[in-house]
């Protein structure tokens, strides 16, 4: 099997799932498929050093770039409402509020949680993929946790009491 | 809790669609591609400085180099002359008013620009390779040519002048008695630069400079040297002296007392008359214990120091620095105190024996042909063996080299640094 092939191959296997934690990284569709696009073009570029454990590469390539300076300066393009205001209870559903929620978490916070939450890294393998200390893990967590019950109170039974 | 979460955000994320880019790939390995190249371009670049930095510190003339960056208002003479081995010729002739000028041993014909010291091969054309002459002031040079005549056999021979400020020439046809063409043998400026004379054969010929008169005479006997005042009257010696008056009559000029005239044939090749138009010096066609001199219509001979020349030198005028002091080439032979050709600075005849001087201007001068100086550049006297009468531009010729150099290396560097912020640009970007 070709470079070429291997790659398109695991593009196309792994493509979708990479796509939706860059969704839920970002909290963006466009944002997120760019994120993907750009770890997919730097997989490319080391594929002969990554063919192995590609995912994994790519994987650590969108934490990293989603908490990259430049990228958190195109999130902060986007308007937002006043950083601490409770998201207006009008949402008809939780999935629409916690949607909302997440995107007012600040990237740091909201790679934590994903990593944590969706991709259920422990805090020390998520320290790891950061490559910040697992009590910066834990911390940005429970910090993470406790904004999203702040934004939106209705959440409380999905992201638990405040401790 | 976290279930329940885990199950929302699972929820949530299903909503992102995937569209693979298939340009993905391409643009991975274009950027491989161009990563390998930056990192190679700033290693050269790396490489490069740090040869040409340590270049730079290990060069034993540091200090001349950085001499050489200055400008002297004015001009001076440099203090030392080097051959070049071989410079780009410049065909922009405007090059500035020159110090110094000879015909280059790899047959460039070269001038030294008096405010920086640099060296120009000039692309003159049709120069024949043998004359070349600096005018007193440096602001004029003339050289002899021979270029095809198109619809003659024979070919047009000549001498052709520059204006070094603006690169204007003008070319003048020379031919000996019989009509056809000559390439002079020797030129002489006159102290103020404004005429030229001309010697080859038996015909002699003057010119002012700028103007389109050439005037030629024929002698009937060979002539040996030809020299021009600032009055365009030509001194020469054909089996004795004569005058060429400004109106056109040639005539012998009186004999002197002790000295017949035949007895100096062949001993002298040219001459250059003085300011004042009385005395003229002497070139010796080989060493001599003396200086040939004409003063006052009188030959004179000035004693070199049997010191410094226990076997005599040869001479050959460059010029008068003022009415009393005369430039010269001096070729000591073997033994002497300064051996191989130097430049000395030295009093004429004209002037008291008591007060005459004899100062080394420039030593180790190249063994090159039509050496030419700007006297006018020497200044005068100030009774001080400490005066400087040159000025040490620096290694000007290695600097000129090493700038083509240091220019690549800039370059290099600037290409190196400017591919390694758009690798970090894109980097931001992506």
């Amino acid at each position: 099997m070709t470079d070429r092939s291997a790659f398109d191959e695991f593009v196309h296997a792994r493509g979708p799932a990479l796509a939706r934690t860059a969704y839920l990284l970002t909290g963006d569709h466009h944002l997120a498929e760019d994120l993907v696009q750009a770890a997919l073009v730097q997989a490319a570029k080391h594929w002969e050093r990554i063919e192995t454990s590609p995912e994994a590469y790519v994987r650590r390539t969108m934490y990293h770039q989603n908490i990259s300076w430049w990228r958190r300066r195109k999130l902060a393009e986007s308007p937002l409402e006043s950083y601490d205001a409770p998201a207006p209870a009008a949402d008809p559903t939780l999935r629409l509020t916690l949607e909302q929620a997440l995107r007012r978490l600040t990237p740091r916070q909201r790679t934590v949680l994903v990593l944590r939450y969706f991709e259920d890294l422990t805090e020390v393998q998520t320290a790891a993929a950061l490559g910040i200390s697992s009590g910066a893990v834990k911390s940005m967590s429970r910090q993470a946790l406790q904004r999203l019950r702040v934004l939106a109170p209705e959440l409380a039974d999905l992201v638990g009491a405040d401790t | 809790m976290t279930t329940d979460l885990r199950e929302e955000l699972d929820a949530l994320a299903r909503t992102q669609t995937f569209s693979p880019d298939p340009t993905a790939w391409d643009r991975g390995r274009r950027a491989r591609r161009r990563d390998r190249v930056v990192r190679g371009a700033a290693v050269a670049a790396v490489v490069a400085l740090v040869a040409g930095t340590a270049a730079l510190a290990l060069r034993p003339d540091q200090e001349a180099r950085t001499a050489s960056t200055e400008e002297v208002a004015g001009g001076a003479i440099p203090s030392r002359i080097v051959d070049p081995d071989g410079l780009e010729a410049e065909e922009d002739l405007a090059v500035g008013r020159a110090s110094v000028a000879f015909a280059g041993s790899v047959g460039q014909p070269v001038v030294v620009t008096a405010t920086d010291g640099r060296y120009h091969a000039l692309a003159l054309a049709g120069w024949d390779g043998t004359l070349l002459s600096l005018s007193p002031d440096g602001t004029s040079l003339v050289w002899t040519f021979e270029v095809d005549s198109g619809d003659s056999l024979l070919p047009m021979k000549g001498l052709e002048v520059l204006d070094l400020m603006t690169g204007e020439t003008s070319r003048r046809l020379t031919s000996g008695s019989d009509g056809a063409p000559l390439v002079p043998r020797q030129v002489s400026w006159s102290p103020s630069g404004q005429w030229l004379t001309w010697f080859g054969g038996d015909s002699v010929g003057r010119m002012p400079v700028g103007s389109a008169n050439l005037e030629t005479v024929e002698t009937g006997k060979q002539v040996e040297w030809s020299a021009i005042d600032d009055e365009g009257v030509v001194t020469l010696y054909a089996q004795g002296r004569r005058q060429w008056q400004r109106e056109g009559t040639v005539g012998r000029m009186k004999m002197s007392e002790d000295t017949t005239d035949m007895a100096r044939q062949g001993r002298n090749d040219a001459a250059i008359a003085s300011p004042t138009g009385r005395t003229f010096a002497l070139a010796s066609t080989a060493p001599a214990e003396a200086v040939d001199f004409v003063d006052a219509g009188r030959f004179e001979e000035r004693s070199l120091a049997t010191d410094l020349y226990p076997d005599g030198a040869a001479v050959r005028p460059l010029g008068w620095a003022s009415d009393t002091l005369v430039l010269a080439r001096v070729d000591g032979p073997a033994g002497s105190y300064v051996e191989g050709p130097h430049v000395a600075l030295f009093s004429a005849p004209n002037t008291p024996e008591q007060r005459w001087t004899y100062r080394i201007v420039m030593r180790d001068v190249p063994d090159v042909a039509s050496l030419s100086v700007a006297v006018d550049l020497v200044p005068d006297l100030d009774g001080t063996s400490s005066q400087q009468l040159t000025h040490d531009f620096g290694d000007t010729l290695g600097e000129q080299r090493d700038i083509s150099w240091i220019i690549g290396l800039g370059v290099a560097a600037a290409i190196g640094v400017l591919l390694g912020l758009r690798r970090l640009w894109r980097r931001f970007l992506s």
